[in-house]
């Protein structure tokens, strides 16, 4: 599991079901599904966002939508 | 997440700060796996909210579409970033506003997604499963590296590719299909 999965998310919730496997390949898509998690313990340091990134984007993000909705209020 | 399509400037700002706080790690993770440099991954993420937030604004809004729709968005900023690295486009542009030769996307696509592909197929335990990847078409290969490397949700492969839920399912099941196929032809070979 990624950490990211523990996170309140949009993603995942409940609309976008997972395609069915034939039961010939649910082996290999376990494999597959196994190799996938060492990959991404292997790239973990570089696959996460610094806490610096992470706060400077989101301040960002929302001053703009704050931005726009003093413009909006204002018509 | 649902909400009942209100429109984008009416979201309030908690709501988008956690839709911003669930998406953020995976979006990066799925750019950090194609880009080794950091501030450039950081640049393509930055991006890719940056144009998501800007769209969404000008469509009716729907947050449980925001996830799919921003890996729809940064599967194309890599593109482009991909495009520039080799071009002299200045950042801050999309190269689709410029490039009118034959469409190079494909190639500026497989640049992307070989160093995501590199890694995943490093982890693979079997070398016959490793040998089969590597020979698959590329489209197929890039499909199996968005949903066991990146475990992207259906929705999110679909809009990373450009495919319905249907021509997703249908490749997914012909990737997988190719490679027990390549796995069998070996095990025999073997025998």
């Amino acid at each position: 599991m990624r950490p990211e999965d523990v996170l309140l998310s949009p993603r995942g919730g409940g609309s976008s079901a997972p395609v069915p496997i034939d039961v010939v390949l649910e082996a290999l898509d376990r494999e597959l599904e196994a190799a996938g998690v060492r990959a991404r313990l292997t790239l973990n340091g570089q696959r996460q966002p610094t806490r610096f990134f992470w706060l400077e984007l989101r301040r960002e993000l929302l001053d703009a939508f704050a931005g726009e909705d003093e413009q909006i209020s204002r018509r | 997440m649902a909400l009942e399509r209100p429109e984008f400037s009416e979201l309030n700002r908690t709501t988008f700060a956690r839709l911003f706080d669930g998406l953020l790690p995976t979006v990066y993770a799925f750019v950090a796996s194609r880009i080794d440099d950091r501030a450039a991954a950081e640049e393509v993420t930055a991006a890719t909210f940056r144009r998501a937030v800007e769209v969404a604004r000008e469509e009716a809004f729907d947050a449980a579409a925001f996830a799919a729709f921003a890996f729809r968005v940064a599967a194309s900023a890599l593109v482009d970033e991909a495009r520039r690295s080799r071009g002299t486009y200045p950042r801050g542009v999309r190269a689709s506003d410029f490039d009118r030769r034959s469409d190079p996307r494909r190639s500026a696509q497989a640049t992307t997604d070989e160093s995501a592909a590199r890694s995943f197929v490093a982890a693979i335990d079997r070398r016959a499963l490793r040998r089969a990847i590597e020979r698959l078409p590329e489209a197929q290969r890039r499909l199996i590296v968005l949903r066991y490397l990146d475990r992207l949700t259906t929705d999110e492969q679909c809009a990373a590719l450009g495919w319905s839920r249907e021509t997703l399912a249908r490749r997914v099941h012909g990737a997988l299909r190719a490679l027990h196929a390549a796995l069998a032809e070996e095990a025999s070979g073997a025998a």
